[in-house]
């Protein structure tokens, strides 16, 4: 009667609470020691307030700039993207916050020592064969990489320039229009939300880049003539298409190829990252088709479909099958050892999961209300402001990048 | 003999007036009290600490996050450009810090439209990353909102603000009026003596002017990155700012007492000036090279970092900020000679040690009495020098 997750996902038919301690294949590991019960909510970093806190002072009392997500190393390290700080942190085995990347500065590079190098606005970080740190650099429109042994930081794919080229030759050479979410495939291949571009791109493990899914479609469409590829881009339109014009945001394409469909994520001045993606042990691809408002899969053939939001812009829908529920710009995804999708419905002010069943539910937030509350309490009773990132860890426990609320949070999971 | 209670009430005592002592210390420190003494120096505004605080602490108390930009008001009201914090804050009578415009990073009103009078509620609008404040003769407090390429227009009668063109990034408008401009990454602001407003439009590579009549125009510049023109007409001339996808921002714009119009050409390593009754463009410092050379000598032979920021000076000097120089320079432009004014890495009357380093400082100003501000943008706070 303790752990309302619990009860919740009990009633949900899913062994969450065996699945989640036992098996893991997402991005994540371990969760830090943290003294949180079991089943409940506590805040793990940030004060609350906007700052740039200096090196190793606990995480709790370290002022942090809209963090927006947080990854898992294989090894069980847990890393803080600062978003605004424009810098990646580590959590220490005793609670403090040191960073591993990122400088005094706000910019891009050089190459080099990573907390040397300046980097804009990081978004997502995962984890590479080697176990090296790769990171989308976001507002660089670049994919960096940091080898942790060393702390030395390279580009691995976009020029830097926010564009739309490349497809088809190497992805160092290739122009990515803000790539905000990066995944790995079991085979190593690199999948790149790359945001403006709406289209999600792949890196294959030889480094030749190509568009995976989603198309960029430029101008006004027409059903009169098919769309060309406008000269000296990866984008397409028709003969009046300016090839400087963002590509359009649309929802199209479920049921058929991943490649023709048509994807919605922010574009123009206040674009937020968006998109975020995960991927199963099976190889199927989620993302969060932002503002569509649903969230998307493509499977190992290629056939994308929605799994959750119908489309509408909202809340609604908990208890009943995920793809009637109303959803409101989610930004993030994962998915759980047991299949369980986990969202964070940003503008919801929630955390939602559906289950193997197709069934939504909220597991952490009051939907639609936004506001800060609840540590040591029921998640489901708490308040966050605009969470953009989630992240699983092994223990089943799930950190929330409480955004607007300058801190990041956990839901403790239930591993006895 | 004495008690363990009366050895407490020692240590108690002893506790208390070494507390007392590090406060008057700390509190009472030279370094962080402004005088007007010749040659003294403070710490003005901010802790040295990034970070965003409520509203209503004192100035010294109260944290910026890598501020770009300072400017005193026709009532001598201080308005700081709190760039990383995405507003522009102000300075009250009684020394606190407020905001004044602002509530997040974002473009505009969630809600309401700030391309249409009469504008929208100070706090309501969201501002990304503003890099230069103004005030125009018609009493309104002009933007460069860098980020959101964008010239905003705050009413301080009646707390409304309103955007002047920018609907995203691109060159467009010259011959229209306001409304149909667009900018991108417009860095610098200032009014000439007729009422026209002069833009650093960072990365069109251009200076363009909004007249009084409301028509815009460009005055300085091809278009086209590069360093070419002087002798010539300024719109045939070609300047260097910051670009790519992600630049930082760059150069500096500035109108003298001469009635000129002074430039700060980031990347040409240069100060150019428009001699607006010739119809000239001409170098006035900087080699072309980047470095750091040439004090006390002819600026045309000194070597300058990219300068950020153009000011002149109560005694009639163009001051600068030296960005990556982490210095203040001046030049006395009857000699044609330029000085060191605050060596950030050096010695110098003032502040001592660490407190008088500077890390890439953005932006300066004079107030009414003459003091220099100097923004010391990467370390969260503002000096102010007297001379």
């Amino acid at each position: 009667m303790r752990f309302p997750m619990t009860r919740k996902w009990q009633r949900m038919g899913l062994l969450a609470v065996a699945a989640l301690a036992t098996l893991l294949v997402a991005a994540c590991g371990e969760s830090s020691s943290v003294d949180c019960d079991p089943g409940t909510v506590c805040t793990v970093a940030g004060t609350g307030k906007v700052g740039r806190a200096a090196e190793d002072i606990p995480a709790i009392e370290s002022d942090l700039y809209l963090p927006i997500d947080v990854s898992i190393s294989p090894e069980g390290k847990l890393y803080l993207l600062d978003w605004s700080n424009h810098r990646i942190r580590l959590f220490t085995p005793n609670g403090r916050l040191e960073t591993v990347a990122g400088s005094n500065a706000v910019g891009d590079g050089p190459e080099g020592p990573a907390i040397e190098s300046a980097i804009n606005h990081p978004t997502r970080i995962i984890f590479d064969q080697q176990g090296r740190m790769v990171f989308s650099a976001w507002h660089n429109s670049k994919i960096k990489r940091v080898d942790l042994t060393t702390g030395m930081l390279e580009d691995i794919a976009g020029t830097g320039t926010r564009f739309y080229t490349g497809d088809g030759g190497p992805a160092d050479k290739a122009d990515l229009d803000l790539p905000a979410a990066i995944v790995f495939d079991k085979d190593w291949n690199l999948y790149i939300m790359d945001q403006a571009n709406q289209v999600i791109r792949k890196i294959d493990t030889n480094g030749v880049i190509t568009r995976f899914a989603g198309q960029c479609l430029v101008g006004e469409e027409r059903t009169d003539a098919p769309a060309m590829m406008l000269p000296g881009t990866n984008k397409f339109g028709w003969v009046e298409a300016d090839k400087n014009k963002a590509c359009n945001a649309t929802y199209g394409g479920d049921g058929g190829p991943a490649l023709q469909a048509r994807i919605g994520q922010q574009v123009g001045q206040s674009a937020q990252p968006a998109g975020g993606m995960t991927i199963d042990p099976q190889g199927n691809i989620y993302f969060a088709d932002t503002i569509n408002n649903r969230i998307r899969k493509i499977d190992t053939n290629g056939i994308i479909t929605t799994v959750a939001g119908n489309g509408g812009r909202g809340f609604g829908g908990d208890g009943g099958p995920a793809t009637s529920a109303q959803l409101y710009w989610p930004h993030d995804v994962e998915i759980a050892p047991d299949g369980t999708l986990l969202i964070a419905d940003t503008y919801n002010n929630c955390v939602r999961s559906v289950g193997a069943d197709g069934i939504i539910h909220t597991v952490a937030g009051v939907c639609g209300s936004s506001g800060f509350s609840g540590d040591g309490g029921d998640p489901t009773k708490a308040l966050f402001d605009r969470p953009y990132g989630i992240c699983l860890a092994k223990d089943g426990s799930i950190y929330i990048a409480d955004t607007y609320n300058q801190r990041v949070r956990m839901v403790m999971g239930n591993k006895a | 003999m004495r008690s363990a209670s009366m050895r407490k009430s020692w240590l108690a005592l002893v506790t208390l007036l070494l507390s007392i002592g590090l406060l008057a210390a700390c509190g009472g420190d030279s370094a962080t009290k402004c005088s007007d003494e010749p040659g003294s120096s403070c710490v003005w505004a901010g802790t040295g600490v990034a970070g965003l605080d409520e509203d209503g602490l004192p100035k010294t108390e109260s944290r910026f996050y890598w501020p770009i930009d300072l400017a005193f008001g026709p009532d001598g009201t201080a308005w700081v450009v709190d760039w990383n914090n995405n507003l522009i804050r102000r300075v009250n009578p009684d020394g606190t810090l407020v905001t004044e415009i602002g509530f997040f990073a974002g473009d505009g009103p969630l809600e309401g439209d700030d391309f249409s009078e009469p504008g929208i509620d100070r706090r309501l609008i969201q501002l990304n990353h503003p890099t230069d404040i103004t005030f125009g003769p018609d009493g309104n407090v002009y933007l460069a909102v860098w980020h959101n390429h964008k010239v905003r227009r705050f009413d301080p009668r009646t707390g409304l603000v309103r955007t002047m063109g920018g609907r995203g990034p691109e060159f467009a408008g010259d011959g229209e009026t306001w409304n149909e401009a667009r900018f991108d990454f417009p860095k610098s602001l200032d009014f000439g003596r007729d009422g026209t407003l002069y833009v650093l439009d960072q990365r069109n590579q251009r200076v363009r002017k909004i007249s009084p009549d409301g028509t815009v125009s460009t005055i300085v510049g091809t278009g086209e990155a590069g360093f070419s023109g002087d002798g010539g007409a300024p719109e045939l001339a070609q300047l260097n700012f910051d670009t790519g996808g992600n630049p930082a921002p760059s150069g500096s714009l500035a109108v003298g007492p001469d009635g000129n119009l002074y430039i700060a050409d980031g990347l040409n390593y240069r100060i150019r000036r428009v001699d607006f009754a010739r119809n000239v463009i001409e170098t006035i410092a900087g080699t072309g090279e980047r470095g750091f050379a040439g004090d006390g000598k002819p600026a045309l032979q000194a070597q300058l970092s990219s300068v950020t920021d153009l000011e002149f000076g109560p005694d009639g000097r163009l001051y600068f900020a030296d960005t990556q120089n982490h210095c203040i320079r001046a030049i006395d432009l009857t000699t044609g000679t330029i000085a060191m004014v605050w060596d950030g890495k050096g010695e110098g009357p003032g502040l001592q040690g660490r407190q008088r380093f500077l890390n890439r400082p953005l932006g300066i100003a004079f107030d009414k009495e003459g003091h220099l501000y100097i923004v010391d943008t990467f370390n969260s706070r503002i000096l102010r020098a007297t001379s």
